[in-house]
């Protein structure tokens, strides 16, 4: 198999359904609904995050940028954003499945303010009994491996840790903490979720040998969103080629790439720098 | 008459009315949302039979975009 036949294979799947793109999309802060639809189609992502918020029956806007997500035949990723507790957050989730008509769903319980920062133990209590409903849980979390581990014991089938905090788009602030996911958690899928900021950092991510990326702000708060959905989707693509192409390893000294043997001008007894 | 808390407003109704009838009377009647009362989900098919109690909080939530 060449490596073009392998970046068309290269599927992946989440709770059983197959995917081919690695980028997961938000649907949140673009300029308008038509901008988001076109970041959307410029990005090839084929999973989309959404959310539910208190609505009055004269506000029509929340219902008319729904219209236009469900127009994009993205799979449905609802989010359980601005909660604060466990149970804040199962109660939720069982609103949205019925809302949205699915069992997926972004766990995201946060306990601190300042920096958006997932509560490690609301978290996954709310993780466990999500799983005990029914729930294909996918857990925003921070980067911390025994947590991870935890998630993945409760049930969780899809683990997603964050670069940095939610719309800082300061990329993977701790690399090593996130390759020792990697390598500790092999066969789960790894999700990148929050920090992203440019296509970079999303190659890194993939570099690193996690499975995905899902982002929002980097791509809504672009000056030109569908410019950028499209140079991620490029990213994405080129962070996993390199990751099954497999990187060369660091060398601390240089070492010529032209062959040595026949350099002219060369006499016997001279030596290099 | 009650008072209830309706995504944190006030409102009035008869302790006679379910949630379905109250849901239609707050102009909810086509639309895409879901329910709970004092924190807890209320299921759809729970709305005719279900009764408010004096100081009941109640949200109503819709689909929103979401990161």
């Amino acid at each position: 198999m060449n490596n073009q036949q392998a970046s068309h294979s290269d599927s992946w799947q989440l709770y059983g359904k197959t995917f081919t793109s690695r980028l997961l999309i938000g649907s949140a802060l673009y300029p308008s609904p038509q901008v988001m639809r076109e970041a959307v189609s410029a990005s090839a992502a084929q999973i989309i995050t959404v959310s539910l918020r208190r609505q009055s029956p004269q506000d029509s806007g929340g219902n008319t940028i729904w219209n236009y997500i469900k127009q994009l035949d993205c799979t449905l990723l609802p989010n359980t954003a601005g909660c604060h507790s466990a149970k804040e957050a199962v109660t939720l989730a069982q609103m949205s499945r019925e809302i949205f008509e699915t069992d997926w769903l972004k766990l995201e319980v946060i306990g601190d303010d300042y920096n958006l920062q997932p509560d490690p133990i609301a978290t996954l209590e709310a993780a466990e009994t999500l799983v005990g409903l029914g729930f294909k849980v996918f857990p925003y979390c921070t980067d911390d491996l025994v947590l991870c581990q935890r998630l993945r014991d409760a049930g969780c089938e899809v683990l997603m840790p964050w670069g940095a905090p939610i719309g800082t788009g300061r990329g993977l602030a701790n690399p090593y903490a996130l390759q020792t996911i990697r390598e500790r958690i092999p066969d789960l899928p790894l999700i990148i979720d929050a920090g992203i900021g440019k296509p970079s950092h999303a190659v890194q991510a993939l570099e690193l040998g996690f499975d995905g990326i899902l982002l929002n702000t980097a791509v809504a708060q672009a000056a030109n969103p569908q410019l950028m959905a499209k140079a991620f989707c490029s990213a994405v693509q080129a962070g996993r080629d390199s990751f099954l192409a497999g990187c060369m390893p660091e060398r601390q000294t240089a070492q010529p790439s032209t062959p040595t043997i026949g350099t002219p001008f060369w006499h016997q007894g001279q030596s290099s720098n | 008459m009650i008072t209830i808390s309706v995504n944190n407003e006030h409102k009035q109704i008869d302790c006679q009315c379910s949630l379905h009838h109250a849901l239609e009377l707050w102009g909810y009647r086509s639309a895409t949302i879901a329910v709970a009362v004092n924190g807890e989900f209320v299921p759809r098919d729970q709305y005719p039979h279900y009764q408010f109690g004096e100081g009941d909080c109640i949200d109503i939530v819709a689909p929103i975009s979401g990161g």
